[in-house]
C-alpha cells in the first residue's frame, strides 16, 4: 500500500493532498477488508456498479417489503392524526393494500451510495502583501437565487491573504447557514458523534440515526460515509440486521459489506431466520460485484443449489456459518434413522439438535464402566450400574418401526416405589 | 437657498453597508441605496438587499460575508451604481475585484505595528535579562 506524502501549507493546519493512494480507489472499500489488497479493487466503479440494474435488482429483493410491521408501523409525528375506519368489499381491501405497497416502495428507494468528495481545496489568489489584514478568515458564500447547494460558490480568504476554495465541510455548513431547513443546524448535532450515537446504537435507534444524516448530509458529504460505514461497522458487530432490514438503508449496507467481502456473518443470520432466498441472493450479488471470485455460481441455479456451491467452495467460513448449514440439511430433509417421533409431524430445531448430538455420541453400553468412558478415573472408584438395559431395545425391536417408550402410570409408579422398597428392606 | 446637487452622484443608485442589529452586536446588510442626495441611508431607504456581513467572527474565527453575485452584476453592470468603500473592500476581498488599496494600507499598518509590538517585547526581555546579569555578576 502506497503511503500519501502530505504537504503541511502555512494555513492553520489544513492539509493539502497532494497524492493519492494508487490502490484504494473507493472510499466504500476499507483498508481493513480483504479485499484491499487485490488488484480488483482498485478497479472496481463503486457508484457505476451500484447504479447497475442487476445490483439494484438483487438490493430491492434483500431489502424485503415488510408493510404493515416496519414501513407502516406507528410512528411518532408532531401533529395528532385519526384512524380511519372504512367498510369494504375483498376487492376493495386488496386495492387498498395494493396502494399501500405501491407507497411502500417507493418509500423504499435506495439512499445513493457516492464517493465522498475530495477534502482538499484549490487556491485562487496568493497576496502575500495582504497579510495581517485581519486576525479573521473571511468566508464568501454567492447567494445568487437560481443556484443549488451544490453549485454555490463559497471562497474563503485566510489572513495570510491566500483565496481559496472551500472545503465540503465548510461549503456544507454555509449552505446550512444561509439556506436554513428545519432540524438541520449549522453546526452537525451531538447524535452523529460518540458518546451519542453509542447510546442511539444502544436504544436500537439505526434507523433515526441514518435517516437523520440523510437529511442533514448530501450523499457524497465524506463525513456522511464515514458515518455511514461506522453504523454498518457496529450494526454488523451486534448482529442486528432486522433492524434495517426493510428500510431505505438496506441497500447501501449490503452493498457495503459485499464490497468489504464481509457476508458471512449476514450470511449466517439468514441462515437463522431461514431465509435461503437471501442467502443466495447475497452470495449472486458478490458475483456481479467481484467476477472474478473464487467461488463458481452460476445465476441460474436453483438457490440450495447456489448456497451448497458456496459452501463447499468455501470451507474455510463454515465454522463461521453454522446456521446456514443446519438450514441447508434441514432444507435438503436428511432425516435419521433413530429419529425421535413427533406428534405433529415436524422435526423442530431441539429435537434436531439433539437428535445430531445424540448420533454422534461417544457413550455406549462397551466403555460406560470404562476408564474411557464418561465417568473416567471415578469409574475406578465406584462401581457403575445400568438402570436401564439398552440391549433389550437394540435387539427386540425391528428395523423401521419407530421405538417405544414404558410411561408407567400413576399407580404404577406407586406399586414400583412399593417394590423397591420391599427390595431395600 | 436651492438644495445643490452633486452632478456626479445625481441619479446613482449607492451600494453599502447598512448597520443593523443591536446594543454591542453590530451586523450590517450589503444594500442598494437610492440617490446620496435624497437623504442620509436609512433603513427605510433601502432599494434592494444583496447581501450580508457579519463583523464578529464566530467560533471558528471566520467573518460570515453572504453576496448576491447575480443581482450585483446588475445594479454595478447596468444601472452603474456607486460602491461605498466597504463594500468595494469586501468584494475585492472576495475575488471578485482587485483588493482595494486601503486594505493593502491596513495590512502594512497592522504587520508595522505588530513588528514594533514584537520589538518593545524583545526589549523589555533584553533589559530584564541585562538587570539579572548585572544582579548576579554584582
Amino acid at each position: 500500500m502506497l503511503s500519501v506524502p502530505m504537504t503541511l501549507s502555512r494555513l492553520g493546519g489544513q492539509v493539502h493532498r497532494q497524492f493519492v493512494a494508487a490502490r484504494l480507489k473507493s472510499a466504500w472499500i476499507k483498508a481493513t477488508s480483504t479485499r484491499s489488497d487485490s488488484a480488483a479493487s482498485s478497479n472496481v466503479d463503486v457508484e457505476e456498479l451500484f447504479i447497475d440494474p442487476r445490483v439494484q435488482a438483487l438490493l430491492t429483493k434483500l431489502t424485503g417489503l415488510d408493510v404493515e410491521g416496519k414501513i407502516f408501523t406507528e410512528r411518532l409525528v408532531d401533529h395528532a392524526e385519526r384512524s380511519h375506519f372504512a367498510l369494504m368489499t375483498d376487492s376493495m381491501l386488496e386495492n387498498a393494500r395494493a396502494a399501500m405497497r405501491e407507497r411502500a416502495t417507493r418509500l423504499l428507494q435506495f439512499v445513493p451510495v457516492k464517493e465522498p468528495r475530495e477534502e482538499t481545496f484549490s487556491i485562487l489568489a496568493k497576496d502575500p502583501q495582504l497579510e495581517g489584514f485581519d486576525s479573521c478568515k473571511y468566508v464568501f458564500t454567492d447567494i445568487t437565487f437560481d443556484a443549488t447547494n451544490q453549485d454555490r460558490t463559497v471562497v474563503i480568504r485566510e489572513p495570510d491573504g491566500t483565496l481559496r476554495t472551500a472545503l465540503p465541510e465548510e461549503h456544507d455548513r454555509m449552505n446550512r447557514v444561509y439556506y436554513e431547513q428545519p432540524n438541520r443546524p449549522p453546526v452537525a448535532p451531538a447524535v452523529f458523534k460518540d458518546p451519542a450515537l453509542k447510546d442511539a446504537l444502544d436504544a436500537d435507534r439505526h434507523e433515526f440515526v441514518l435517516d437523520f444524516a440523510c437529511w442533514f448530509y448530501e450523499p457524497d458529504d465524506p463525513e456522511f460515509v464515514r458515518l455511514s460505514h461506522i453504523v454498518f461497522d457496529r450494526t454488523v458487530a451486534a448482529g442486528k440486521f432486522d433492524i434495517l432490514y426493510s428500510t431505505r438503508h438496506f441497500g447501501a449496507f449490503a452493498f457495503y459489506l459485499v464490497l468489504n467481502d464481509n457476508i458471512p456473518p449476514l450470511l449466517n443470520h439468514y441462515g437463522s431466520t431461514g431465509r435461503l432466498s437471501d442467502a443466495a441472493n447475497l452470495i449472486r450479488l458478490q458475483k456481479i460485484v467481484y467476477p472474478n471470485w473464487r467461488t463458481v455460481i452460476g445465476f441460474s441455479d436453483t438457490d440450495k443449489k447456489i448456497v451448497r456451491d458456496f459452501l463447499s467452495q468455501n470451507k474455510r467460513l463454515r465454522d463461521k456459518l453454522p446456521a446456514l448449514v443446519d438450514l441447508l440439511d434441514q432444507s435438503s430433509g436428511v432425516k435419521p434413522k433413530a429419529a425421535k417421533y413427533q406428534p405433529d409431524g415436524s422435526m423442530n430445531k431441539a429435537t434436531e439438535a439433539s437428535r445430531l448430538a445424540k448420533a454422534r455420541a461417544t457413550v455406549n453400553r462397551e466403555n460406560l464402566r470404562t476408564t474411557e468412558g464418561p465417568l473416567g478415573e471415578l469409574s475406578e472408584e465406584y462401581p457403575v450400574k445400568f438402570a436401564r438395559d439398552d440391549k433389550q431395545n437394540t435387539t427386540e425391536r425391528p428395523a423401521g418401526r419407530r421405538p417405544t417408550q414404558k410411561t408407567s402410570t400413576y399407580k404404577e409408579r406407586l406399586a414400583e416405589i412399593d417394590n423397591e422398597k420391599n427390595k431395600k428392606d | 437657498m436651492r438644495q445643490l446637487v452633486n452632478p456626479k452622484t445625481f441619479g446613482k443608485p449607492s451600494i453599502g453597508l447598512a448597520l443593523m442589529g443591536c446594543t454591542n452586536r453590530p451586523f450590517y446588510h450589503i444594500c442598494v441605496f437610492p440617490d446620496r442626495s435624497l437623504g442620509r441611508r436609512h433603513e427605510g431607504n433601502i432599494v434592494e438587499q444583496l447581501g450580508t456581513f457579519d463583523p464578529l467572527p464566530n467560533v471558528r474565527n471566520e467573518k460570515l460575508v453572504s453576496m448576491n453575485i447575480g443581482r450585483l452584476k446588475y445594479w454595478i453592470g447596468v444601472r452603474e451604481a456607486h460602491i461605498s468603500v466597504p463594500v468595494l473592500e469586501l468584494l475585492g476581498l472576495s475575488g471578485l475585484f482587485p483588493v482595494h488599496p486601503k486594505t493593502y494600507i491596513r495590512a502594512r499598518d497592522a504587520r508595522q505595528s505588530l513588528a514594533e509590538q514584537v520589538a518593545a517585547l524583545k526589549t523589555i526581555g533584553n533589559e530584564g535579562e541585562a538587570e539579572k546579569d548585572s544582579e548576579t555578576t554584582s
